[in-house]
């Protein structure tokens, strides 16, 4: 057990910092360019962006935009959101996982999915899957899609109807955002402003909308908010892109970008120590009040950051038909998940040094002394500070305020809002997607039972089912269950991605695919026992509560594993037929 | 140009004949009459005695007629879109058209189009004369004919809206990502696009045929029946379909009469004449005599 | 010295560039399905499925070509759809 002293640990935040950028930049060179040459081998053959090019999906675009493109597709609210919880177990087994974890699981899936479909034609990995393993294994991806994107709703609501009750200046900073959207819509789309002139308004009215939540903040309970986030995400969907999605987006880039630069610059110039403990547990109480082991759970808890099955869609969807050079696809694959890793670097250095200063004074108290006691009473601390976001808003205006001495609150709130726009996006966009999978999952109802299959795929039917299923898990409240859930099937889609993926390079590029297969089984391993545990520990305390959701996510969650077992199933007995 | 009669009805009850008769009568008069049969299967040649021609020909002093070739017309039309086509995108040979006449010619909705089409030149070549009237093809096609302005104009309005707002959204690009980022064969403003121009010339088109079809005084619509139940069912059920066009039957012809007839006198027949029945060879005098029987009291010439 | 003022350049037009692409990209996007409709609603009618009177699909015919382009390479991907939209969602 380690304990720390009085005067908090020897290592300060910007060395975290510093050491993880160094380890990224090496391993990149490294362990990446091996990937690059040894497994892939990447030539100078052309990319589907140049050979099949269309001007529709297919385009060549430069590296540094497309890099550019992918990070912000990939980065979140779950990069953020992840590692807070993960500081349970002490910074450094978080950080190890979000180091070692992304160095040669996650990047090396992200980019192996992005390449695989390179060479695919741009095709998606779960038409990869497909043909490369077995028919039916795109099927399987289809449901592990769907189950991340209902649980990702859950998983995001519940932990913004945290922040927004506990600090009821967000709600309105956001409102006030949308507001600020709407307007930049009207002016760059409508009266087509000059574009840098729109652009500067536009961030100005950002500040304008963060600066004035703060004055008149949105009170409102738990679950009004639930209820807000159903209408939300109903209706967004019926509203024309140009007025609200994309100039909401358009501020969403802005926003990243500068919570990322003044994070970066304030922690670079931190001296600050981590004052949270360097290691506490092996199993503190976090998930479900319940002892976590943190092998094989971790990877449940930080998910982006880390490794995120997400990612390999997002590789196989759109990126992989803009690369136009194969050499390039190291920088963007591997490169952005890397930067990823570097944003909750971030993070646990922010909130491990200073995490503790934004406890009430009588949580602070129950936590310091010893790295146990901060282990017990650590997940309460959180859901008093705001849940996870309010702990990480807190600690990065704290951050901000003391070394570039901007106004706290007003840095606390950015934070909050930095999160919650992405997180506020994520709900109604998958909501769109979801619809798309449910046809796809419904597929094989349209000859068996057609009248059932035109209910599902209704337009209307097939948007409030997971919308209302999401919202209504999130409805109790458990984000310390529901988040894990989500990690959970976003960590099952990463090992049918990566078990593809091996299935690629072992069948069709003939390397010796060990350093995919034993990532892979590793993974696959790692996930069904940490689902298992999952289901034995965390779900019957949730039952306790919350019968209703926890049926729902125990239903989920078993037909997961039973997937997943057939997706092994069918790996290795697919592995005889030499597929191309 | 002073008035236009349709002549409706089923096949084989006289349609053609009644429009002879009335076309001879104001030619009689004086008046200059057009007379064009849109029906595929024509008989005004053997109505009117003459051997059948091609085009217009004037048969009787003042009186110009034509059996319209809808033939020609779909060809005419489909080399128009042909030209048209090869002219702005060579490469663009999906679309054989002329190995497709014989599909395009059935296929549901073309036969109305070139009957709209061939009304179109009729109407605007002949403006000059005091009447023009028209046998109609057998009722199923004539009221699809009828139909078809109101249907398109629909239609129209939805796509030209939808092109709208193409044509916004390519705005909006272009602002962002400069007007070089599109090809100039891509329209950016309303005047510029070939596919909204054309969209509203045929919005122009399909009002010009609403607005003669709905004409309460200048256009008239004859239907002709026979003293058979079938008929007079068909006729009630012409006059329903006509009436959701919002187009009023003006007089109902009963012909070839026969004394042991009888229906009832409801809606359709507050407005009706009798024709006996005229036995063969029919002479050009019996069938002025006819008309200015039967015009009697309904119109004035 | 100079090298370094055209890097920057270059880097800040790079910059710019991702920009203005996050700000129109879903418009983008939705343009060209908004033209991918279009013309298959429009055209559609010639295979006698209930549209537009086929008789607009002919008369629009020689001005749909860049239209038409953009269906027959959106048609190429239908099997695949699901990857292609995930980019939206914002993990």
């Amino acid at each position: 057990m380690f304990y720390f002293s009085e005067e908090g640990s020897l290592v300060s935040a910007n060395l975290i910092v510093i050491g993880g950028l160094i380890l990224y930049v090496l391993c990149y060179w490294l362990y990446g360019r091996f990937l690059q040459n040894r497994v892939v081998r990447a030539t100078d053959t052309p990319t589907p962006a140049t050979r099949l090019r269309d001007d529709v999906d297919f385009v060549p675009a430069n590296k540094y935009v497309l890099f550019g493109h992918h990070f912000a597709s990939i980065a979140g609210a779950a990069p953020i959101v992840g590692p807070v919880i993960a500081l349970a177990w002490g910074w450094l087994p978080a950080l190890l996982w979000i180091w070692l974890g992304n160095i040669f699981i996650g990047a090396v899936h992200d980019y192996l999915s992005l390449m695989s479909s390179v060479r695919y034609d741009g095709h998606s990995v779960q038409w990869i899957a497909g043909r490369v393993i077995k028919r039916r294994t795109g099927y399987i991806f289809s449901w592990f899609i769907f189950f991340v994107l209902i649980l990702v709703v859950a998983a995001f609501g519940a932990v913004l109807g945290k922040i927004f009750v506990a600090k009821p200046q967000v709600p309105s900073a956001y409102l006030l955002k949308i507001v600020a959207a709407l307007i930049l819509g009207v002016l760059l789309y409508r009266v087509r402003m000059n574009f840098g002139l729109a652009t500067i308004i536009g961030i100005l009215m950002l500040i304008g909308a963060i600066w004035l939540g703060t004055q008149i903040p949105v009170k409102a309970n738990y679950q009004i908010w639930m209820i807000v986030f159903f209408i939300y995400i109903i209706v967004a969907a019926s509203i024309p892109v140009h007025v609200l999605l994309q100039p909401r987006d358009y501020l969403n880039a802005w926003l990243l970008v500068g919570g990322l630069v003044l994070g970066g610059i304030a922690v670079a110039l931190s001296f600050g120590k981590m004052q949270f403990p360097a290691l506490t547990c092996f199993s503190p109480p976090l998930i479900a009040g319940k002892p976590t082991p943190f092998w094989p759970v971790i990877p449940l808890i930080i998910a982006c950051g880390s490794l995120s099955g997400f990612h390999s869609l997002v590789a196989s969807g759109t990126t992989s038909k803009q690369l136009s050079k194969e050499i390039e696809g190291l920088f963007i694959g591997y490169g952005s998940m890397l930067t990823e890793g570097f944003l909750s670097t971030l993070v646990v250095a922010v909130v491990g040094a200073y995490g503790f200063a934004i406890f009430s004074p009588h949580v602070a108290a129950s936590l310091k002394g010893d790295a146990v006691l901060f282990a017990m009473h650590y997940k309460k601390a959180i859901g008093a500070s705001g849940g996870p976001v309010g702990v990480f808003a807190k600690a990065y205006g704290l951050a901000v305020h003391k070394i570039l001495h901007l106004p706290k609150e007003f840095i606390t709130i950015l934070a909050a809002m930095w999160v919650a726009s992405f997180a506020m996006t994520t709900l109604d966009t998958t909501n769109r997607l979801a619809r798309y999978t449910l046809t796809e999952i419904c597929e094989p109802l349209k000859d068996k039972a057609p009248s059932i299959f035109s209910f599902l795929t209704n337009r209307w039917i097939a948007s409030i089912i997971p919308a209302a299923i999401g919202i209504g898990l999130a409805w109790s409240g458990a984000w310390s269950i529901i988040w894990p859930a989500f990690g959970g099937a976003n960590q099952m889609l990463a090992s049918i991605a990566l078990i593809t993926v091996a299935a690629w390079v072992i069948r069709v590029q003939r390397q010796k695919g060990m350093f995919c297969l034993i990532p892979a089984l590793f993974l696959w391993i790692t996930v069904t026992f940490a689902m298992i545990w999952f289901l034995y520990a965390a779900v019957p305390v949730f039952m306790h509560k919350n019968p209703a959701q926890a049926y729902a996510i125990g239903i989920m969650i078993v037909i997961m594993l039973l997937l997943n077992i057939l997706l092994i199933v069918d790996f290795f007995s697919s592995k005889e037929k030499e597929k191309v | 140009m002073k008035d236009i009669f349709f002549f409706l009805g089923k096949g084989g009850v006289g349609k053609s004949t009644l429009s002879v008769s009335l076309s001879l009568y104001l030619s009689k008069k004086g008046f200059k009459v057009f007379l064009a049969s849109i029906d595929p299967a024509h008989n005004l040649c053997d109505i009117l005695k003459t051997k059948p021609f091609k085009g217009i020909k004037e048969v009787v002093k003042n009186l110009w007629v034509e059996e319209v070739d809808l033939d020609i017309y779909l060809k005419k039309y489909l080399k128009d879109i042909k030209d048209k086509t090869y002219q702005t995108y060579s490469y663009l040979n999906i679309f054989n058209l002329d190995k497709m006449f014989n599909i395009i010619k059935l296929t549901p909705g073309m036969e109305e189009f070139a009957c709209l089409y061939a009304l179109k030149d009729i109407l605007s070549l002949h403006s000059d004369k005091d009447f023009i009237v028209i046998d109609t093809p057998p009722t199923a096609l004539t009221l699809r004919i009828l139909g078809l302005p109101f249907v398109t104009q629909r239609w129209l309005e939805q796509l030209s809206f939808w092109r709208q707002k193409i044509l916004d959204r390519r705005n909006m690009v272009a602002h962002i990502k400069g007007k070089e980022y599109f090809d100039n064969q891509i329209a950016l403003n309303k005047d510029d696009d070939k596919v909204l121009n054309e969209l509203i010339v045929q919005q122009k088109h399909m009002d010009f045929f609403a607005k003669i079809f709905l004409n309460k005084e200048s256009t008239h619509y004859l239907l002709v029946i026979n003293p058979d139940e079938l008929s007079v069912k068909e006729g009630k059920r012409i006059s329903k379909s006509l009436r959701g066009l919002d187009i009023e039957i003006k007089l109902v012809l009963l012909n070839k009469r026969s004394k042991n007839f009888r229906f009832k006198r409801d809606g359709l027949f507050s407005n009706f004449k009798e024709i006996p029945l005229l036995k063969d060879p029919i002479e050009k005098e019996e069938l002025i005599k006819i008309a200015s029987e039967w015009t009697k009291d309904v119109f004035k010439f | 010295m100079k090298k370094l003022l055209t890097d920057i350049k270059k880097g800040l037009s790079l910059f710019a560039q991702g920009f203005k692409q996050a700000s129109i990209e879903h418009i983008e996007r939705e343009l060209l399905e908004m033209e991918n409709g279009f013309c298959l609603i429009v055209l559609s009618s010639l295979t006698g499925i209930c549209a537009p009177p086929p008789f607009i699909g002919l008369s629009l015919l020689p001005y749909l070509g860049p239209e038409i382009e953009i269906m027959l390479k959106k048609s190429k991907n239908l099997d695949d759809k699901l990857a292609q939209w995930s980019d939206l969602v914002d993990l």
